[in-house]
């Protein structure tokens, strides 16, 4: 019994004595919500992590910044993480790591190797979103407050969901899928891309968030196309559109159809599916997308909306025909491109795989310049609001 | 492990050696017959109660137109009726005697006389040894011992100061009776009569302790019990060599598996609905003089997550709250384990608003998180404890430091963070949900062993002592029915009503056709 109670005792100084063993309170933790990755003018590399400040946190006097960004440069990002511990505290803590931001520059040179340390490393989830500062340094944008959100990585975030989810020029990528695209063959990345608008200088004070009219912020916008890993152009608004209804991942759009008077109706989509089949003929291959979608009549600016069937029918063939606009605009754009960011290459990798033993060296170059694509739009107009 | 076993062996020995060192009786007066004479009588009871204080014998002489009998009146002062003795007994004693129209011989025949025809009260016994003269005029009656006969008559004159059948205090509804057992046997008895009435509910004596020669009484319904479980408490509550039975609960020692568990394993109740309703169930009820709680075999853990109150409502809202309680339950066993496993291994599983504010409120704290949460918890078990032992009067003034002092002045002057208070108050009123008093406890202990695995070893102790807390309630067995049923073993009948309770009419009978005891 006396032993029994002597090795509880001993368990219990475990317990008690644990500060000298790994242990990690979350007030020891510098919480990392974003990175940023950017050229320096020398060519280095340049790292930037957006972190939270848990000393402002709880109910203390708001004088403190909650986010400080902090920037190092390194040859590799592992010496840059390494390098930004002298300037902060804590042990950075990767696991709310929610955005990559990679700026322009950078991207013109290439993700792939930056791509793929932040896919092995075993401290961050893999479900962080990769975006493109488009215009400027990836830095800035991780240090323009947000004026609805405390945290701006989360408002970047939120503003990429709702882009996507609402609107359509914006794609959500996790690094995983990035991964993915990078590495098999026949498809080109594209990334959703985050500008700012505004000066920088005010956007970093914490003061913007007092004025009704905010003088700076973030704006999500269009998709960037890539060539291997590097960034060539950017698609415009309409581009983005097409691509994201090629791509089936429109969700509750909507689009704009001018009338034959050159009014302007807006169709909401409830449903929009997408099917794509691939016929060769030898060499020769044609892509046939079939889009089926179920609209709504929102809006019409001319102030005379009916239920009539001709009025109806008029609506559903001209948005029939936008939509097809949209995608063979976006699809002549990416021949011009000679990037096949609809990943067909891809679908013929996967089904017609001798055939693509054969053309591969030549795809990008010569054969997807020359596909065929045949869109046919089908879709109804479930009803129209008075 | 070899040491533990030494010591284990060790510790047997010591105890077969010294065994436990209560008062042996001198327990000749167990068959002794009683004398003739009523001095002898009188004089054997002395050696034994003679210097007790409420020890009262009364010697005089009756007498009529034949002869002269000295008679002997013996009880205890504080047990008895003394209205009843005086008006009754004595009254009849001097007024019937006078009546005899010859003399009376010495033996049976007088003592016949005595019996039918001078006192003519109910409630009249003979005795003829000591044994069961001791035991009568303990449990209050008076005796009265005739010259000239070797026997005596047991006067059932008792009257016990009980409390009166008041409110439940532990097991509290807002609707349905509102009576409760007390410390009085025979009342106990009659408020389930009340319930039940049925010539097949059967109350049957026992008595148990070799001190204190307990009143043991089992409650059941003949035809719906189950014969082995009836048989097996019998056989526990006679084979316990048990000294002292003061309360109901010394019996749960007795009457328990040889399992080691810290969840209680028998249910016991207050209230005679309930032990009415389990009784109605198929079920023993073990009823202790002097004891307000009356113990129910077998029991199944989810009864003690129960109220008698979800009968009074309906299925829908008695199963919703149910469903809370467990709730309660599952607050009060594991939220600080979960909290500290968060807080300290897993910091990644909380959603980034949150880290962000708890890391903000435990920056300014001294204490590491796990000593904190242990300070905050076991401050409030002091004020639970302090609040349940307490004056009534010093009630108020009591929660008043602990909710001031303690929670608001700590969180002010940064000692503790806000958050543990509302993790150790949210794991508290958990507890405080359950409405079993024993099982409160037991999850408190619970608690504290699940807090320190977690702290030490992470999710990986915690579900470790998961698996073996299941794997523990699983394996209890309750005379021989199964502890954790319905659900180890799953059985589709019993859930009906476990967390959930179906409407009545779907639950009838669930009971004869569920459990079958292997007995």
């Amino acid at each position: 019994m006396k032993k029994g109670i002597l090795i509880s005792i001993i368990l219990l100084f475990f317990l008690i004595l644990s500060g000298c063993t790994q242990k990690k309170e979350v007030e020891d933790l510098m919480i990392t919500t974003a990175i940023a990755l950017d050229l320096t003018e020398e060519g280095s590399l340049e790292l930037s992590v957006q972190l939270l400040n848990s000393n402002s946190a709880g109910n203390r006097p708001q004088d403190v910044t909650p986010i400080v960004v902090v920037s190092e440069t390194g040859r590799t990002i592992q010496e840059a993480l390494r390098k930004v511990n002298t300037i902060i505290t804590k042990k950075l803590f990767f696991s709310h790591f929610v955005i990559l931001v990679i700026g322009e520059e950078l991207a013109r040179k290439g993700i792939l190797p930056f791509v793929a340390f932040f896919a092995i490393n075993q401290e961050t989830l893999h479900r962080f979103d990769i975006l493109i500062a488009r215009g400027c340094k990836g830095k800035d944008v991780l240090k323009i407050v947000s004026v609805a959100a405390n945290i701006p990585a989360m408002a970047v975030e939120g503003k990429l969901v709702a882009t996507t989810k609402l609107y359509g020029i914006s794609k959500i990528y996790t690094n995983d899928e990035v991964m993915s695209d990078l590495r098999s063959e026949g498809i080109s990345l594209t990334l959703g891309s985050i500008e700012i608008i505004g000066d920088l200088e005010e956007g970093s004070d914490l003061d913007n968030r007092k004025t009704i009219d905010v003088r700076a912020y973030t704006k999500v916008s269009t998709l960037g196309v890539f060539k291997q890993d590097r960034i060539i152009a950017w698609l415009d608004e309409e581009e983005s559109l097409g691509f994201t209804y090629l791509m089936g991942k429109i969700k509750n759009s909507y689009i704009i159809v001018t009338k034959g008077d050159g009014t302007f109706v807006s169709v909401q989509l409830k449903t929009c599916k997408v099917k794509t089949k691939l016929e060769t003929e030898g060499e020769k291959i044609k892509v046939k997308v079939s889009i089926n979608f179920q609209g709504e009549v929102v809006e019409d600016l001319s102030g005379e909306t009916s239920y009539d069937v001709v009025y109806v029918e008029d609506i559903r063939q001209r948005t029939e025909y936008e939509i097809k606009r949209l995608c063979e605009k976006v699809f002549s754009k990416a021949q011009e491109l000679k990037a096949d960011i609809f990943g067909y290459g891809r679908m013929i990798y996967r089904h017609k795989f001798k055939l693509w033993e054969e053309i591969k060296d030549r795809y990008e170059d010569e054969i997807f310049p020359e596909i065929e694509a045949e869109f046919t739009i089908k879709g109804n107009i479930i009803r129209v609001k008075p | 492990m070899a040491i533990f076993k030494k010591e284990k062996k060790q510790l047997e020995k010591k105890e077969m050696d010294n065994k436990p060192q209560f008062p042996i009786s001198n327990e000749d007066y167990l068959h002794k017959g009683l004398y003739q004479t009523v001095k002898e009588n009188i004089d054997y009871l002395k050696i034994y109660q003679g210097e007790c204080w409420d020890f009262s014998t009364d010697e005089f002489t009756l007498e009529n137109n034949f002869q002269e009998i000295e008679v002997g009146l013996v009880h205890l002062a504080g047990m008895i009726d003394q209205r009843l003795l005086n008006k009754t007994v004595i009254d009849a004693l001097n007024r019937n005697f006078s009546k005899a129209k010859k003399e009376l011989p010495e033996g049976e025949e007088r003592f016949r006389f005595f019996k039918t025809r001078v006192l003519t009260t109910t409630g009249i016994e003979e005795a003829d040894t000591f044994g069961k003269v001791f035991n009568l005029l303990l449990s209050g009656d008076v005796i009265l011992f005739i010259q000239g006969c070797s026997k005596c008559l047991v006067i059932g004159a008792r009257m016990y100061q009980e409390r009166a059948v008041e409110k439940p205090t532990t097991q509290i509804t807002v609707m349905g009776s509102n009576d409760s057992f007390n410390e009085n046997l025979l009342t106990n008895i009659s408020l389930i009569r009340k319930r039940i009435k049925n010539p097949n509910l059967i109350f049957k004596h026992y008595i148990v302790g070799r001190e204190t020669n307990t009143n043991v009484v089992l409650a059941y319904i003949k035809g719906l019990v189950d014969e082995g479980v009836l048989r097996e408490v019998e056989r526990r509550l006679l084979a316990a060599e048990i000294p002292e039975v003061t309360d109901a609960n010394y019996l749960e020692v007795a009457l328990r598996e040889r399992q080691f568990s810290i969840f209680p394993k028998i249910f016991y109740s207050e209230r005679p609905d309930t032990v009415a309703n389990n009784i109605l169930e198929g079920r023993v009820a073990i009823l202790c003089d002097s004891s307000p709680e009356a113990l129910i075999a077998p029991s199944v853990f989810v009864q003690f997550l129960h109220s008698t109150e979800d009968f009074h409502q309906k299925a829908f809202i008695a199963s919703f709250f149910r469903i809370l309680r467990t709730l309660g339950l599952i607050f009060s066993l594991f939220m600080p384990s979960v909290y500290i496993l968060l807080i300290l291994h897993h910091s990644e599983l909380l959603p980034v608003n949150l880290l962000f504010s708890i890391a903000g409120q435990r920056i300014l704290t001294p204490l590491p998180a796990y000593l904190e949460l242990f300070a905050v918890m076991i401050a409030f078990d002091l004020l639970r404890e302090s609040g349940t032992r307490m004056p009534t009067a010093i009630g108020t003034s009591l929660s008043f430091v602990g909710a001031i002092i303690i929670g608001q002045s700590s969180v002010e002057a940064g000692l503790i963070s806000p958050i543990i208070v509302i993790v150790v108050a949210l794991t508290g009123i958990g507890g405080l949900v359950i409405p079993n008093y024993k099982l409160n406890l037991a999850t408190t202990i619970v608690k504290y062993v699940l807090t320190i695995i977690s702290a030490a070893l992470g999710s990986f102790g915690f579900t470790l002592s998961l698996v073996i807390l299941l794997t523990h309630l699983s394996s209890l067995r309750s005379f021989g029915a199964d502890y954790f049923a319905p659900f180890a073993p799953l059985s589709k009948e019993g859930l009906k009503d476990s967390l959930i309770r179906m409407p009545l009419e779907k639950l009838r009978n669930k009971f004869r056709k569920q459990e079958q005891y292997p007995h």
